[in-house]
C-alpha cells in the first residue's frame, strides 16, 4: 500500500530574517472582472500543497524589489506581464508577507480560503502600471 | 499578426490557467495536474499555452511531482512572446508551400 504524502510545510521554505519594509511588491494584473474569484483561486492553490504552523494556508506569489532591483524583476520575472501592481507593506497592513522560496519570491497570506481581506487586498493594488519590459516590448533588459 | 487577433487572444481556451509568480522551491512555476483543461496532454516536454488574466505565454512541462492533493506539474516559461510563435510556425509554412 502506498504511503500518503503528507503537505509541506511553508515554514522550511522561508527565508531568514527577510523584511518587507523598505521592498515593492510587484503583482498580479488582469482582468477586473474575475479578479477576486480568481485570487481565491490562486490563494487555495497554496493550502492544497502546503501548511503553515500545522494548518493549511492560503497565500498568493508576488514578486519583491528594491528600488533599484525593480527594472530587472520586472524584465526577468514579470517579462510575461502587460501590466502590473506595486504596492508596499504599509498598503497592506494586517497581511502576512513571508519571504518564500527563492528572492525574489514572497507569498501574501491571507487567513482563510475567503473573508472581507481579499477584497481589501484587491482595493489596496492601486492603478495599473504598465511594465516596460512585456516581452512585447522590443529592446533590451537588464540581465 | 494583428492587434484585433491578438485581441481575439484573449477568448482563446489554454491549456492551463497560471499564476505567473507561483514558484515554489525548484524555481519553476507550479499548478495541480487536475487544472488543466486536458490533463491527459500534460507530460513532461509538452509545450503549452498558459494564461493569467489578460496575459499569455508558451511553456514547458519539467515534471509532474505526486503531492498531498494530487499531482504537481512544473512549468518552465518560454522565452519570446506567444503570438511569435504562430508567426515563425506560419513562415515555415508558407515557404513549404
Amino acid at each position: 500500500m502506498t504511503k500518503p504524502i503528507a503537505k509541506l510545510r511553508l515554514e522550511d521554505v522561508i527565508r531568514g530574517t527577510e523584511s518587507p519594509e523598505d521592498l515593492v511588491f510587484l503583482l498580479r494584473a488582469g482582468d477586473q472582472d474575475d479578479n477576486l474569484d480568481r485570487l481565491q483561486q490562486q490563494a487555495a492553490r497554496l493550502s492544497r500543497r502546503y501548511t503553515l504552523g500545522g494548518v493549511d494556508c492560503y497565500g498568493v506569489s508576488a514578486f519583491a524589489a528594491t528600488e533599484e532591483s525593480e527594472p530587472w524583476v520586472l524584465a526577468t520575472k514579470m517579462d510575461v506581464r502587460r501590466r502590473y501592481y506595486r504596492i508596499t507593506s504599509a498598503d497592506v497592513t494586517g497581511l502576512r508577507l513571508l519571504p518564500t522560496f527563492a528572492a525574489p519570491h514572497w507569498t501574501v497570506m491571507f487567513s482563510g480560503p475567503d473573508g472581507l481581506e481579499y477584497q481589501a487586498f484587491l482595493d489596496a493594488l492601486g492603478d495599473l502600471r504598465e511594465n516596460p519590459y512585456w516581452k512585447r516590448t522590443a529592446g533590451r533588459r537588464p540581465r | 499578426m494583428t492587434t484585433q487577433k491578438l485581441d481575439d487572444m484573449a477568448d482563446y481556451q489554454v491549456d492551463l490557467e497560471v499564476d505567473f509568480a507561483n514558484e515554489d522551491e525548484t524555481g519553476y512555476i507550479w499548478v495541480f495536474l487536475d487544472e488543466a483543461r486536458e490533463p491527459e496532454r500534460i507530460v513532461p516536454g509538452a509545450v503549452l499555452t498558459l494564461r493569467e488574466g489578460e496575459d499569455l505565454a508558451m511553456g514547458q512541462v519539467i515534471d509532474l511531482v505526486p503531492a498531498a492533493d494530487g499531482t504537481v506539474v512544473h512549468i518552465e516559461l518560454l522565452p519570446g512572446a506567444i503570438e511569435e510563435y504562430q508567426a515563425a510556425i506560419e513562415r515555415l509554412t508558407a515557404r513549404h508551400a
